[in-house]
């Protein structure tokens, strides 16, 4: 059996995950060139062969939850947000400290008079009688977005698809508010946002992430566990 | 075959029944029930990029067919497949219904729903049934009687029919607040301390200026401040005790519809309030169903939260079962929500086609 491991094939999270893999002691072969997205991992017991997909964070996300490879690095934000009952498809195995970004819903600062989620519920109740139109509110996350807000018990608001550029919505007029990550907050603040004070939806890292519906033998099993605390003896 | 029972019952009582298309634009569903149904219905995309879905329900578009046809009201009978997102088992059902719109005798309209819809059931063979019966209007009228502030009301409102997040509420409520805004600006503070809503859009003009958002098509500064001053002034309240006490012994009310009218009139001589037209309305709604042939009750907490709901809901069950055959209710926003100049009466009910197997009499 051969066991795949995917990581991201560029940025700052894969020479990160690469760093991580030497730390802990294994040797990773990287793709021959440029153009080739194959790589493979050695010196890990059990497994007669690991091989290494490089792919993009969200993909990898995508393919850990089809079971097209067994494991994984990416951040917990993609992973969650690719399938709505994520647990039930993935193992979040290891947290892995690097890759930090909270998913936040952030407002205008200058709606002073919102300051929590149960306001925001207030605005968006009356916003359509106010303002003829839904509350809209721009970004990436549609499936974090609305477990969060159904939580907060709050339905009536309009997603915008938003694929980059998201904190320049509410100034372009194209949403109200937004959903998106932040690591240091300076993008929001640079763009007049607040972050709510309950408003941080997921605390987000990179995750050594275990598909739950890979087929994977006896042997890939342990190679598995192999990796699992080999990570958790380095991190 | 109990599809088509119930639609010849519908059709004979004076029901139009209108050509529903099994796709339709998803903008409506989601303007009006909001971005959550998202995740439960099947949406679909079309070449040139609108967004439609396999009608998940057919209230939407049967209202939609009546604003266009321009008609002042009409009585409609629907049923076919409808089809929902669902974690387990599949995403198809057969749903039949009935909506009464544009009638302006609003108690009879609902009697008409209610028997109408024991009619469909007994149609296809239903017996032993029980409804439950509730009515946000009369909610409504109870806290305005116990001169529960503005904005208090209306949080309570919209969560009426979720009795966690209605508690949730009004443990909230009855705590202290933080004290809010405070780290705005003096020159914000002293308008709000002085309910100087004028001046506070000014300040808020000028912020939204320097922030460069648009000053059109958003929130205006004078929405914000007018919430800003309605929080302020909510900061420094709690909910008495002993009106939330009297709000749970009200959405405790739980008893035959005989005994709704007494039930309230009781409430009412406990609590030293009057709650307007609530005993009487209880009382016609029993006069006019108590022919029926089914158990009644009356549930003071019973509501669905979706905000075009305005007025009484019922479910049908067959007794001792938890999922309904039938519900129904008043829906009086709908129409102006999906753009209806002026109000129109909404009345209708939706029967469960698939849930009816099984308890027909042999």
């Amino acid at each position: 059996m051969t066991l795949t491991l995917a990581l991201p094939s560029k940025g700052r999270l894969k020479e990160k995950a690469v760093e991580l893999f030497s730390r802990a002691g294994f040797e990773l072969d990287l793709p021959q060139d440029s153009r080739s997205y194959q790589g493979a991992l050695r010196g890990v017991p059990g497994a007669d062969q690991v091989d290494v997909a490089f792919l993009s964070a969200s993909e990898i996300a995508r393919e850990l939850v089809n079971g097209t490879v067994h494991a994984g690095i990416t951040g917990e934000d993609l992973a969650r947000e690719t399938v709505s009952d994520a647990d039930r498809y993935l193992e979040f195995a290891v947290k892995l400290g690097f890759g930090h970004a909270d998913v936040v819903i952030a407002v205008p600062e200058s709606w002073l008079d919102v300051e929590t989620m149960a306001d925001l519920d207030d605005v968006a109740a009356e916003f359509r009688a106010r303002h003829g139109r839904r509350l809209r509110i721009a970004t990436k996350y549609w499936n974090l977005t609305q477990s969060f807000f159904a939580g907060h018990g709050i339905a009536l608001y309009r997603i915008v698809e938003s694929l980059g550029a998201t904190e320049a919505a509410p100034a372009a007029g194209q949403a109200d508010t937004i959903v998106d990550i932040t690591s240091t907050g300076s993008t929001l603040r640079a763009n007049a946002l607040k972050v709510l004070g309950d408003g941080i939806i997921l605390k987000s890292e990179a995750n050594l992430i275990i598909s739950r519906h890979a087929e994977a033998s006896a042997g890939d099993r342990q190679a598995l566990d192999t990796i699992v605390k080999a990570f958790n003896a380095v991190s | 075959m109990m599809l088509r029972t119930i639609l010849d019952t519908l059709e004979s009582s004076g029901c139009t029944a209108p050509e529903i298309d099994l796709l339709q634009p998803a903008d409506p569903f989601l303007d009006t029930t909001g971005e959550d149904l998202r995740r439960r219905i099947f949406i679909t995309q079309e070449n040139s990029g609108r967004t439609l879905c396999l009608r998940p329900e057919f209230t939407i578009p049967v209202c939609l067919g009546h604003l266009e046809r321009g008609w002042i009201k009409a009585r409609y009978a629907y049923g076919g497949k409808v089809f929902r997102q669902r974690a387990d088992g599949v995403g198809e059902f057969t749903q039949a219904g009935f909506e009464n719109l544009g009638s302006r005798n609003f108690n009879d309209a609902d009697i008409d729903c209610i028997l109408t819809s024991i009619r469909v059931l007994e149609a296809v063979g239903q017996s032993g049934l029980s409804m439950v019966l509730g009515d946000q209007q009369i909610f409504v009228s109870a806290l305005d009687a116990l001169q529960i502030p503005q904005a208090w009301k209306k949080k309570l409102i919209r969560s009426f029919g979720d009795d966690q997040l209605l508690l949730a509420h009004l443990d909230a409520m009855s705590s202290a607040g933080h004290e809010p805004f405070a780290e705005a600006s003096d020159a914000v503070r002293e308008a709000i301390a002085s309910g100087d809503v004028d001046a506070l859009a000014t300040l808020l003009t000028e912020q939204m200026v320097e922030d460069g958002l648009p000053l059109s098509g958003g929130r205006t500064a004078r929405a914000i401040a007018d919430r800003m001053i309605e929080k302020a002034e909510l900061a420094s309240q709690r909910l008495d005790a002993g009106k939330r006490a009297a709000l749970e012994t009200f959405l405790g009310i739980d008893v035959p519809l005989a005994e709704a009218a007494d039930a309230i009139a009781t409430f009412e001589k406990e609590n030293g309030i009057m709650i307007p037209l609530a005993g009487e309305e209880l009382a016609a709604r029993y006069e006019g169903l108590k022919g029926a042939d089914l158990s009644m009750r009356y549930r003071a907490s019973f509501g669905r939260q979706l905000d075009y709901y305005t007025g009484f809901v019922f479910e049908i069950f067959r007794s001792g079962h938890e999922k309904p055959l039938v519900g129904g209710g008043r829906y009086d926003r709908l129409m102006t929500l999906l753009g209806s100049p002026e109000e129109i009466p909404a009345v209708g009910f939706s029967v469960w086609v698939d849930r009816l197997e099984g308890g027909r009499v042999a």
